[in-house]
């Protein structure tokens, strides 16, 4: 048994996977003839990651009412991947819009005790947390808004924890909580209720080493988003413009393992050196072939990265 | 007849390769190009204005052009969205189409309170109605309830006859809605589905409890899936169309999915309920021929909803209205 697990989030397979189980071949491939039909349910999707070797998987914030109306329970929906491979839906992803302001606040923890609760009855551990609005006619914040959302965010990582999991600060670089006060914005919040995912495309974009932020924060550092980039810290106006992640041309900002820049070796030598153990997730949002960024992301995995540390 | 085509055709809540790039502003430019390229003029717009319900906020933060807020964002503002369209060739918007479900969804994502329901439809629908001005179009298409199952869940409270009153409700707003559009130049004009509380013949008493400046816009295929001859309604109503939206559909419902609460997305045996305009069953040919005989001067709005390849779908329709649909005998 290793020490890493890997699991990947199921965002890049499109807004949402429309069946469950995609009953007839025929009704989908008779008159088309293309690859479609291959990418239209839950029950081929978990079964290619289980090919590729991912075990675990996450799962978006989108999936709480879909899971529900379409399997009944998170529980089940947990038992459906099971069945296919998938030891464990590992977690989620969750967004606190709005935290800067306290009279969000309401609002934002019962949607995040929705997810909280969804979360543990899918059997995970971590909950991966957006910390408060885009940039995009939100950001700057002042130092009272920074407050208000880390404020906000122990009260979600307490709850989170009294459920046993674990809430992590998940930065985006089109996030209001941005490269300027990042640093700031973690130190503001309690490491018992606030840990941090190292997701190392975004915080490259944002202009971060990834590998020397986990030199830092290794402490804080539950849990991992890898996904590649060749874009390291991006202007200002690109990053905080509307939409920013969903470039206007549809030009990618992350890539499969490998395939950018991120200096993925030499942050497996400081998993090594401080013997980081559980589960580490791969996500890959934007790839035109989740399929293809699927397969190649483990290879590269396997070639490059279990001879340093697995 | 004027023709347009719906952006409907791009199904955007489903998975597959480059399915993320459907959420890029890039790919509508390229989209409204494809639509022209295939000899349409004009499109209906679908309109969701809401950003509570998940997959509705990563709609609204990119750049499908799905709400007000969207087309402010991306595109500067409605006129300059129409501008835009119209140098890529397609002069007209046909309409905007709403639908109630997303008030309910909107409400599901947030606290459950399903009071606000019937205040949430009316401010979606004026929101439409003053984009719909602001773009210099007419129509505002109203999918005037959800799915059925849903409606029942959060609304019947195990009482008997609750159809009634929230129909009333229904129909109050869209009176309303209906004389403040009428201010703007805008007219209001109701849409069938099969899995609808006003499937089949509920919709003709539904619409005698109506204004008669409300329209209908029948949608041929969700006639067909509930078992109603759309040549039939069309002579039926041919007094009271606003728009018609042609699209096909193979679809048998046998087990009833019209009654659940997620009908277009059934769970048990056939699962496709629309498919490419031409390969279904709709009998779009005689239907043409009952609103050209009419010398009907309305839209025609096309559609190939859940097509898996979206400009082949375009050349699709196009060569099928030429060739098969529109043809003379």
């Amino acid at each position: 048994m290793g020490n890493l697990k890997y699991s990947y989030m199921t965002n890049m397979w499109g807004l949402m996977v429309r069946y469950p189980v995609a009953n007839q071949w025929g009704e989908w491939y008779e008159g088309d003839f293309g690859n479609s039909v291959y990418y239209l349910d839950w029950d081929r999707i978990l079964r290619y990651h289980v090919g590729a070797g991912f075990k675990g998987i996450e799962l978006m914030f989108h999936m709480l009412p879909y899971v529900n109306e379409y399997f009944g329970s998170p529980k089940a929906f947990a038992e459906f991947a099971k069945e296919r491979g998938i030891e464990q839906v590992t977690g989620t992803f969750s967004l606190a819009l709005g935290s800067e302001d306290k009279a969000n606040h309401p609002a934002v923890l019962a949607f995040n005790q929705k997810m909280i609760d969804f979360t543990a009855e899918l059997g995970g551990e971590n909950i991966n947390i957006m910390p408060a609005s885009g940039y995009f006619g939100h950001g700057p914040l002042s130092k009272e808004q920074l407050r208000n959302a880390a404020d906000c965010f122990n009260e979600i990582g307490r709850r989170a924890l009294d459920k046993g999991l674990v809430a992590c600060i998940h930065s985006e670089f089109w996030c209001a909580v941005n490269k300027y006060d990042l640093e700031r914005f973690i130190e503001m919040t309690d490491p018992k209720y606030a840990s941090f995912v190292l997701d190392t495309a975004q915080v490259s974009i944002m202009g971060f080493d990834p590998v020397a932020m986990y030199e830092k924060y290794h402490e804080r550092i539950k849990y991992f988003h890898l996904k590649d980039t060749n874009i390291f810290d991006a202007p200002d106006e690109k990053r905080c413009a509307a939409g920013a992640e969903f470039n206007d041309e549809g030009d990618r900002w992350f890539w499969e393992l490998g395939g950018g820049t991120v200096d993925f070796p030499g942050l497996w030598k400081l998993l090594k050196k401080y013997q980081h153990k559980g589960w580490v997730a791969v996500e890959t949002d934007g790839t035109p072939d989740p399929l293809a960024t699927l397969v190649l992301s483990k290879a590269y995995i396997d070639t490059k990265l279990a001879p340093i540390y697995s | 007849m004027k023709i347009a085509c719906s952006l409907e055709t791009v199904e955007l809540k489903s998975s597959g390769p480059s399915k993320l790039r459907l959420l890029s502003k890039g790919y509508w430019i390229e989209f409204f190009q494809w639509v022209a390229a295939a000899g349409f003029t004009a499109v209906e717009l679908p309109y969701n204005p809401f950003n509570n319900d998940p997959l509705a906020f990563e709609i609204g933060r990119c750049g499908v052009p799905i709400s007000l807020a969207a087309v402010n964002v991306k595109y500067g503002s409605p006129k300059e969205f129409r501008r835009k369209l119209a140098d890529f060739g397609l002069a007209d918007v046909s309409g905007v189409h709403v639908q109630a479900v997303d008030a309910l969804a909107e409400i599901l994502a947030t606290d459950g309170d399903t009071a606000r329901y019937f205040g949430l439809l009316e401010s979606m629908g004026r929101e439409a109605v003053g984009f719909l001005a602001d773009l210099g179009s007419t129509d505002l298409v109203v999918s005037p309830t959800p799915p059925m199952g849903l409606v029942e869940r959060c609304f019947a409270g195990g009482r008997e006859g609750w159809e009634t009153g929230f129909l009333d409700l229904t129909a109050a707003v869209l009176n309303k809605l209906a004389r403040e559009a009428k201010a703007k130049g805008v007219r209001i004009s109701v849409r069938n589905e099969f899995w609808s509380l006003l499937r089949g013949t509920a919709l003709d008493a539904f619409l005698a409890r109506l204004d008669k400046e409300i329209l209908y816009s029948p949608d041929l295929s969700h006639l067909q899936i509930a078992g109603d001859d759309p040549v039939t309604v069309l002579k039926a109503h041919q007094g009271r169309l606003a728009s018609v939206r042609f699209n096909d559909t193979f679809f048998q419902d046998v087990v009833g999915n019209y009654r659940t609460s997620h009908p277009e997305i059934p769970i048990q045996g056939a699962q496709r309920v629309f498919c490419d305009l031409g390969d279904g069953k709709v009998d779009l040919r005689g239907a043409w021929r009952v609103l050209a005989d009419a010398k009907f001067d309305g839209w025609v709005v096309f559609d190939s909803r859940m097509t898996l390849d979206v400009p082949r779908a375009l050349l699709r329709m196009r060569w099928r209205i030429d060739h098969a649909i529109a043809a003379k005998a």
